[in-house]
């Protein structure tokens, strides 16, 4: 009977943790991808100050939640979009419009994309 | 480099904690359901093992997951025979009365030439000396020969025997075990003794077992200088 414990619990304690890290990626990638979309409709309505503002601000969520995100994704995914956020801060510095734009939309995808791949739909499992 | 190192270190103590917590049995014949999980650990530790850019998280993950189900079904398996027959399977009689069961043979997908050579391997060349053969849920084959071809115990054949006593270690590799000498109620004075006797010191015995009727086996070391 000790084992079936174990077992169970082990089964409970590693469900619980996926889906509570499933939460808090879902949370964290939300919370960046938001930030570009808001940079992107500030860049259109060429607000180019609050547009950088929020860049930095995704970027620093980001960096914020490094280690924890390392642990979930895969390194490459994630080293990806910090160098994408990293590029977009380097547009607004340039003024490069088109591509502070084309950045935002690219890198604002990829981390929703991200999120939504760990997420237990069929065709994420099948 | 010291990434794969610590990430090695820790699989290899997560595999082998886990393999424990699923007991002896996968240290022997395993059953379908416990060969699967052995080879499902194994292969899901190896990649996060290789590859630095996948989080240890997903080898772990599946790790404890295939863990936990494992002990569930264990239980299960030693509770239910409905459970047991489902993952471990029944065994399967091919030799019933002295007479192959050729249906059974091709539903187990054994075929003449493994069944002759398992009974070889168990030192049977007669087929017509084997009553039963079974084959066992872990592939093994167990067999039962006719009374008249089997060896005599020794109560059949009125021949006075005394039972075997389990021998205890009591020095191993030069050490001195108090435990076992503790089981077998004595103490090391008496070791000492048993040493002079030898004329040699607990340092140069490579083993020493004594069982409860004071039985002893008493090996020396071999050393190279």
């Amino acid at each position: 009977m000790k084992y079936l414990y174990i077992g169970v619990s082990l089964l409970a304690v590693t469900l619980a943790a996926s889906i509570l890290t499933l939460c808090a990626l879902n949370t964290r990638a939300d919370e960046a991808a938001a930030q570009l979309e808001a940079a992107i409709v500030a860049f259109d309505r060429d607000d180019w100050q609050t547009a950088t503002a929020c860049v930095e601000k995704a970027e620093s969520l980001w960096n914020h939640h490094k280690g924890f995100l390392g642990t979930l994704l895969d390194h490459e995914e994630s080293d990806t979009i910090q160098w994408g956020l990293a590029n977009i801060r380097s547009f607004a510095v340039t003024g490069s419009g088109e591509e502070f734009r084309a950045g935002c939309t690219e890198t604002a995808a990829m981390i929703r994309h991200i999120a939504q791949m760990e997420r237990p739909y069929y065709y994420n499992i099948l | 480099m010291l990434i794969s190192f610590l990430r090695a270190i820790f699989l290899y103590l997560v595999l082998v904690l886990s393999i424990r917590l699923m007991g002896k049995r996968q240290i022997g014949q395993m059953e379908p359901a416990e060969f699967v999980v052995t080879m499902l650990l194994a292969n899901i530790a190896a990649v996060p093992m290789q590859n630095n850019s996948i989080p240890l998280l997903t080898g772990l993950v599946p790790i404890l997951t295939v863990l936990g189900i494992e002990l569930i079904l264990s239980v299960l398996t030693l509770r239910s025979i409905r459970i047991r027959k489902l993952f471990c399977g029944k065994p399967v009689l091919l030799i019933s009365d002295g007479k192959i069961l050729e249906d059974n043979l091709c539903q187990t997908r054994v075929n003449l030439d493994e069944l002759t050579e398992h009974l070889r391997e168990q030192g049977i060349f007669d087929l017509s000396t084997v009553k039963y053969a079974i084959l066992e849920t872990d592939g093994e084959i167990s067999t039962m020969l006719y009374s008249k071809f089997s060896p005599a115990p020794a109560k059949d054949a009125s021949v006075p025997v005394k039972d075997l006593e389990l021998p205890y270690t009591i020095i191993s590799y030069g050490r001195i075990l108090r435990e076992n000498l503790a089981l077998c109620g004595l103490d090391t004075a008496w070791v000492q003794q048993q040493l002079q006797q030898r004329n040699c010191p607990a340092e140069d015995v490579l083993l020493m077992t004594v069982d409860r009727r004071g039985k002893i086996y008493f090996a020396k070391r071999e050393r190279k200088n």
